[in-house]
């Protein structure tokens, strides 16, 4: 069978008449329909985003660990080969995160394709719909679908605060991420200069991409990426971003805010045989990455929520690392 | 190896990043190019057709039965794009009203298909025109997507009056229809206006369930709207548009519905065409082309009930019983409604072939058409 034909019977027809529902379902509104399907389609790939995020966790975790291979074995391949096992040891994948992404990549393009057969703004383009209708009366009724969603045309291009709100998203989204690396561990200068790029390049791209397709596509993005802060939040935490460390320290200076600490205070280290060596201050004073923080969070908060959470979650990760290496 | 161990995550940010370009590459912008589907038109000796999209045909007959081309509009001089056209072309006393899916509405010449002087360059109105014009003579009524109807005297192309908000920014796409003083329209939101010309003020208006895209048909007071959630809907035009009757059929309903005698005649984008009574709305009979949409008008010539789906499938019915009389096969893609031309019927292709049908027998030809200065015979 022709991958066009497979790629149209099974994702783009069946979209296609789940967005039409979808817009039946909530009153004709084709904006709700896509972000119900949103909500729908984060819901499915839960279990997978979920192992993602453990995974997540579990590497940032192992950092310490890793650097210290680093820093024992001059030879690449050796190196390469402990850090390895020391994935197996800890039963995760370094390329964990790559399902849930890989899924939503061919979704997000028949998504870009679904909108613009439903919402076509040519004659051509609605004859073209009837074709792909199953005969359902709640799909084959809801045609013309309403193109228009609050202050949005779903068939135009995303408007500049769209842009900007993807932007800002998946660059909250990036830098929680990178945050907890850097909490974790001192990266080198080149990983470094990697995260701070990724932070910033990533959603530039997908910013433009907003952009240039229709509004209604922007709207899918921009609702998943905050579902996914919102679930990385809820099930991985912050990491050490803090709101208050969005402060330039320039800024902070002139605002006459506290100085901020060094983030992940008190958090325990392990070695490479897992024995704990020292917390985040003896790493920031031995020249680590010193991040600055409003003092209301992370380590530094006055009830300690934050400190015994990421405490809870190290024994946690401890323990079902222990789990997996007992199977 | 080592690129693993440093960076898990870059290999699949630049891999999915490679795709995101490749397929917003190569999904490009096939969605929203119109091509129109204006059908074909006579005039005397010639025919009017979109031979490409945006582009206006003047041909002419040949002694051999083939078509020559006279003029075409616009030329680049003219500074104008039409985009698309899908308004046929309104022929009269020697103009033709030709208006773009650009919104650009102008008169022309019929003998050399320029700009009528009085008129000078095409009238840009708000908004894309896919709608006939409704003529009553001396102005043209002229429906955009934007759901306004601007009226233009027919000698100048002022426009006359104000512009009438009818259907409140939803796309016009159904051809009106103009009668006794009232304009019919039909919108794709669901609704049928009637506007008194004079005043410009709503008659009545009448909501149904689907969303309306064909072009209206009036038989004496019965408005026939084909709609988008499978229904024929007959409404009484003199009676605030209230609604006689409804046929469900299994499809779009987006041609214009043929009335003959009592009954009416409708296909579906399924491919199906159905024979209704005209006075209760019940089915006479039904024939499942097993082709794809039609949405090409369907024509009774010489007693032949002829069918073109989209494909170029053409089947010969009985109008009384849907009996198949003979099948053929056009080649290309057919969406404008046909010409009928004394007993044969002519369709014309997206690809801008003229393609004759006999419908006694279903003998298909293709005009060949012929460049300009090489005419026979």
């Amino acid at each position: 069978m022709p991958i066009g034909f497979i790629w149209q019977t099974f994702l783009e027809t069946p979209l296609i008449n789940l967005m039409v529902a979808l817009s039946a379902l909530t009153f004709g509104s084709y904006g709700l329909a896509i972000l119900l399907f949103t909500v729908i389609s984060r819901a499915v790939t839960f279990p997978l985003t979920l192992r993602t995020l453990h995974s997540m966790r579990s590497l940032q975790d192992a950092q310490p660990r890793i650097q210290e291979i680093q820093k024992k074995y001059s030879d690449p391949k050796r190196r390469s080969e402990e850090t390895m096992k020391l994935y197996r040891e800890l039963g995760v994948n370094p390329l964990g995160c790559l399902g849930p992404q890989l899924i939503q990549l061919p979704v997000f393009i028949a998504l870009y394709q679904v909108i613009r057969i439903t919402l076509g703004t040519t004659p051509e383009s609605v004859l073209s719909l009837s074709g792909r209708l199953y005969d359902w009366d709640i799909v084959q009724g809801a045609i013309p679908l309403s193109t228009s969603f609050l202050v949005l045309d779903l068939r135009e291009n995303g408007p500049i605060w769209l842009v900007a709100m993807v932007f800002v998203a998946m660059w909250l989204q990036q830098r929680i991420s990178s945050g907890r690396t850097r909490a974790t561990a001192a990266p080198n200068p080149q990983q470094a200069q990697m995260n701070q790029m990724m932070q910033w390049m990533m959603p530039a791209i997908f910013s433009w991409f907003v952009f240039i397709v229709p509004a209604g596509l922007g709207l899918y993005w921009a609702a998943s990426t905050i579902i996914g802060i919102v679930l990385q939040w809820i099930f991985v935490g912050p990491g050490d971003f803090t709101w208050g460390s969005l402060v330039p320290a320039a800024a902070r200076q002139s605002l006459g805010l506290k100085p901020a600490a060094p983030a992940h205070a008190g958090r325990p280290r392990e070695s490479v045989d897992g024995t704990r060596t020292g917390t985040e201050e003896d790493r920031s004073d031995a020249g680590g990455e010193a991040r600055t923080d409003d003092g209301h969070s992370g380590g530094q908060r006055k009830d300690g929520r934050r400190g015994r959470r990421s405490s809870a979650r190290s024994a946690r990760s401890q323990s079902r690392s222990g789990r997996r290496r007992r199977r | 190896m080592m690129f693993h161990v440093k960076h898990p995550r870059l290999p699949l940010v630049a891999a999915s990043l490679a795709a995101l370009v490749v397929a917003t590459g190569c999904i490009g912008d096939t969605f929203s190019q119109p091509t129109g589907w204006a059908s074909p038109v006579e005039t005397g000796e010639g025919l009017l057709v979109q031979s490409e999209r945006g582009r206006l045909d003047a041909l002419e007959f040949t002694a051999s039965g083939g078509l020559v081309e006279r003029w075409h509009y616009p030329v680049s001089d003219d500074e104008v794009e039409l985009v698309a056209i899908y308004a046929t072309p309104v022929v009269e006393d020697g103009v033709i009203y030709l208006a773009g899916y650009s919104g650009d509405v102008v008169a022309l010449s019929v003998a050399t298909g320029r700009p009528l002087p009085d008129w000078g360059p095409p009238v840009r109105l708000d908004g894309h025109i896919v709608a006939t014009p409704a003529f009553d003579g001396t102005r043209l009524y002229v429906a955009t997507d934007r759901g306004r109807v601007t009226v233009l005297e027919a000698a100048t192309g002022r426009v006359a009056g104000p512009v009438l908000d009818v259907a409140g920014d939803h796309p016009i796409w159904g051809d009106p229809v103009l009668q006794g003083g009232t304009l019919y329209i039909a919108d794709i939101n669901r609704t049928v206006h009637a506007i008194g010309v004079d005043s410009g003020e709503a008659r009545w208006t009448q909501a149904l369930d689907g969303g309306l895209a064909a072009p209206l048909a009036l038989d004496r007071q019965v408005l026939l709207a084909g709609a988008l959630d499978s229904r024929l809907y007959a409404l009484d035009a003199e009676a605030g548009g209230s609604p006689l009757w409804s046929f469900e059929g299994d499809g779009w309903f987006w041609s214009r519905p043929l009335v003959a005698g009592d009954s009416i005649y409708a296909p579906t984008s399924r491919g199906t065409v159905y024979a209704i009574d005209r006075f209760s709305g019940a089915q006479r009979w039904s024939f499942a082309s097993e082709g794809s949409q039609i949405r090409t008008a369907l024509v009774l010539v010489d007693g032949v009930l002829v069918a073109l789906d989209k494909d170029g499938g053409i089947v010969g019915l009985a109008p009384s019983s849907g009996a198949v009389l003979w099948r053929g096969t056009i080649d290309g893609d057919v969406l404008a409604d046909p010409l009928v031309r004394g007993s044969e019927i002519l369709y014309l292709t997206t690809d801008g072939d003229v393609v004759r049908v006999h419908p006694q027998d279903g003998r298909i030809e293709e005009l060949s058409r012929l460049s300009l200065g090489s005419r026979d015979g």
